[in-house]
């Protein structure tokens, strides 16, 4: 049987920082990854989640905009070969826009210059929704400052996510196949 | 307002230039340089102006906008924080910094004296660079 590799932003990552182990244990979930942060940004996103879905708006704390017809959580999925599926869950989609909110230290400039908005705009495209941008709005719960950073999801962008996908999931799977990890860790 | 920039017409005032170590009324040329020099920075000032504003008429907590091969940073500079009561600061928090300088006066003096300069001081190597400034 050909395996099949899943490929996501946050495992790619994690492979592409040449932190292997932590990208095969994130594949295969083999830990629970939870720190008091993460906590408590997943308590942030929820909260964010239920305010957009009840009132088609940003969260106040993100400026409050109106949204015309908001999707969050939205799961994409498109195969892109026979062996790699490419994964993804975007906070919020609406109109063209991807909207990502972050917690922490971390400003939204350093989450704009990684690649999970551009592999997002990805999935949009390949399953056939508009994309234009992304936005990346991050509330520091610490010292309560906002700020937000745009990127233009050109076909440029596409391109270079692709070739990031393509690249890293290459890497991970060959290593996976050359070391037998599919057969002894999907156990 | 037109502007036509001609790249060859602007490198002509550049190599003019040179000529003011031949003739005075060469230094026009060089003047002609500066003043579109200027005019380009007021031009490129006011253009970083008019982002701000509408950067932050689209979202006060703009930060960045990227494209492919622009980037547009909206950025603090400096240090974050200062000390503004020296007595009251707790001592975990800050480093004392004890910074030396050169006494230039007994400096020059000992090399009068002696030809050369002391064990544990030398001369820096600076690099010299072209200004060219309009006299008031």
């Amino acid at each position: 049987m050909t395996n099949k590799f899943r490929a996501s932003f946050s495992v790619l990552n994690a492979w592409a920082s040449g932190d292997w182990q932590l990208a095969v244990n994130m594949y295969f979930k083999l830990e629970e990854f939870s720190t008091p942060a993460m906590e408590e940004g997943k308590k942030y996103h929820k909260e964010w989640e239920e305010y957009i879905k009840n009132n088609k708006r940003l969260p106040e704390i993100f400026g409050g905009n109106l949204l015309e017809k908001p999707e969050t959580e939205l799961k994409l999925e498109y195969q892109l070969c026979d062996w790699l599926e490419l994964v993804g869950v975007i906070d919020c989609y609406d109109s063209g826009t991807v909207f990502e909110f972050k917690t922490g230290n971390s400003t939204s400039q350093s989450y704009a210059n990684n690649m999970q908005t551009r592999i997002y705009g990805l999935l949009l495209k390949l399953n056939k929704y508009k994309v234009e941008k992304a936005v990346v709005h991050r509330y520091n719960q610490h010292n309560k400052k906002v700020d937000c950073s745009y990127v233009w999801i050109t076909s440029a962008q596409l391109k270079k996510a692709l070739d990031w996908v393509e690249t890293y999931s290459s890497e991970m799977h060959n290593y996976l196949e050359e070391n037998n990890l599919y057969e002894e860790l999907k156990k | 307002m037109k502007i036509t920039i001609d790249l060859e017409e602007i490198k002509k005032l550049s190599k003019n230039g040179q000529d003011i170590f031949i003739k005075p009324e060469a230094e026009k040329e060089l003047i002609k340089l500066l003043s579109i020099k200027e005019q380009i920075e007021e031009i490129y000032n006011e253009a970083k102006k008019l982002l701000e504003e509408k950067a932050l008429k689209i979202n006060k907590n703009f930060a960045s906008i990227e494209g492919d091969q622009i980037k547009i940073s909206y950025r603090s500079f400096g240090s974050k924080y200062f000390i503004d009561k020296q007595g009251e600061v707790p001592v975990n928090m800050i480093n004392k910094v004890v910074k030396y300088s050169i006494n230039t006066k007994e400096l020059n003096t000992f090399i009068k004296e002696n030809g050369k300069l002391p064990l544990g001081i030398s001369e820096a190597e600076r690099k010299k660079q072209i200004s060219i400034k309009i006299k008031k």
